[in-house]
């Protein structure tokens, strides 16, 4: 089945009429447009892998709740992420509290990926992600939040203001050391795994 | 403002990269179906569908492996309760002993006034499970998504599981259990289908089965809703009462969950 069998099966259902102004929006539509980046912003949020799944349901779980009241003033993505923010800080401080096991540390600060793993660029794409994931895992949640939205999902100071909740001069300042700390633990990252090889 | 003036790091795309692979969002899919959530309402449907043109046993053992604690829950009481109902089932017509087939016969007419669901014996039902259709009277509400996971959409009305019967516990309940064991999302009642299937209305005379199910039940119900004390007492009284209970290992997973969340979420 694909996508668009799914999103036209599911169309009849929609938003209460009492809101004509807000659009009408798919819960199925949503969850075949969004899971996949939902799903990465719960990764680069610092979600553990194992409970990645868990997080992504609860996402859309809240986004069931709370769709008919979605009154469409915010973008739909912002909303998410929002929805998104809110269920990967519960699952760190969730972490937090729980012993880590050696698995988990080892989720925290991926290893890099053995050698002769697929073709050479794939290789090289792999240590690359790995490289950035513990490079994001080295900062703080403030900034790391920040840097996420901003980097890895791409979206504009004023809607990341809006998800995190935070001055618009705070989001500048945050990515900004963000950036610097991001790019400092990359430079490191790399030569310390060079020097290794 | 947007970010398009600043350096773009190989980095960073990589993180952009970064995205699940098919097998993964198919697991997802999956998860998220058994909780009732999203693309439950789509694929039960489509999914129920195929089952019911090609055959039934292998497309409902994967969803049932792929269930949540609490939909097994749900539908480990569906099954038992045809053992309740069968005083209360019609065996007029007569149905193809096609074992672990699921028809969905409702005809146009009949499905204006509700549906018809005709469930066959399971595949390896626990309990002698009959063969006859349950009606199903009355007129079918409208089907949130989480209630739909099972059964679902429109005119048609199919069972993806051997579950609805006359006394609840049928899939919709499934489907809400589901939910409201992660996040007290259906706080509502949850209409006419919902009503019947609560599980604290079963008959004193209830199996076992029945009894455990209703204490966890309200155990996690409880706990979804922060109501640790309650739940930890219910929690407490499935252990007394059923120490080597067939939900033994969900009373555990209860107490790992009042152990790890004190929020109870």
């Amino acid at each position: 089945m694909n996508a668009g069998a799914l999103g036209r099966r599911a169309m009849p259902r929609q938003l209460p009429s009492a809101e004509p102004q807000a659009p009408v929006v798919d819960l199925t539509a949503v969850y075949e447009a969004h899971c996949r980046y939902v799903w990465r912003c719960l990764r680069s949020l610092g979600v553990r892998d194992s409970l990645l799944e868990d997080a992504l349901q609860d996402v859309f779980i809240v986004v069931q709740r709370r769709l008919p009241s979605f009154d469409g003033r915010a973008e739909l993505r912002t909303w998410l992420y929002a929805i998104a923010l809110r269920v990967a800080r519960k699952y760190k401080d969730r972490a937090r509290r729980e012993p880590t096991s050696l698995e988990e540390a080892r989720e925290r600060e991926p290893e890099l990926p053995a050698a002769a793993e697929g073709s050479a660029d794939s290789a090289v794409e792999q240590e690359r992600l790995a490289l950035a994931r513990r490079a994001l895992s080295s900062l703080d949640d403030e900034k790391r939040e920040v840097f996420v939205l901003a980097r890895v999902e791409q979206m504009s100071a004023p809607e990341i203001a809006s998800v995190v909740g935070i001055p618009l001069n705070t989001v500048y300042s945050r990515l900004r050391a963000a950036r610097l700390a991001f790019d400092a633990e990359v430079t490191r990252l790399s030569v310390s795994t060079r020097s290794r090889l | 403002m947007n970010w398009d003036d600043d350096e773009d790091s190989v980095f960073e795309q990589a993180l952009r990269a970064d995205l699940p692979t098919a097998s993964q969002q198919d697991r997802m899919r999956k998860r998220i179906l058994a909780a009732g959530v999203a693309a439950g309402t789509a694929l039960g449907s489509t999914s129920v569908t195929a089952a019911a043109q090609t055959g039934f046993g292998a497309s409902v053992l994967s969803k049932l492996s792929a269930l949540s604690w609490p939909a097994k829950l749900g539908l480990t009481a569906a099954l038992a309760a045809p053992v309740l109902s069968l005083p209360l089932l019609q065996s007029s017509q007569s149905s193809g002993a096609n074992v672990g087939q699921v028809r969905a016969v409702a005809s146009p007419a009949v499905a204006k006034a509700g549906s018809q669901v005709t469930v066959l014996a399971p595949p390896n039902p626990p309990v002698a499970s009959p063969a006859a259709p349950l009606p199903v009277t009355g007129s079918e509400p409208p089907l949130t998504a989480a209630r739909s996971a099972v059964v679902t959409t429109g005119n048609r009305s199919t069972a993806a599981a051997p579950s609805p019967s006359p006394v609840g516990m049928g899939s919709a309940r499934v489907a809400q259990t589901a939910v409201a064991a992660f996040d007290s999302v259906a706080p509502e009642a949850g209409g006419e289908r919902a009503r019947p299937a609560t599980i604290s209305s079963a008959p004193a005379t209830s199996s076992t089965l029945a009894a455990e199910t209703q204490l966890l039940d309200r155990a996690f119900s409880a706990l979804a809703a922060g109501d640790r004390t309650t739940a930890a007492m219910l929690v407490a009284e499935h252990a007394r009462r059923f120490p080597n209970g067939l939900l033994r290992q969900e009373r555990e997973r209860a107490r790992v969950r009042l152990a790890q969340d004190p929020k109870g979420e």
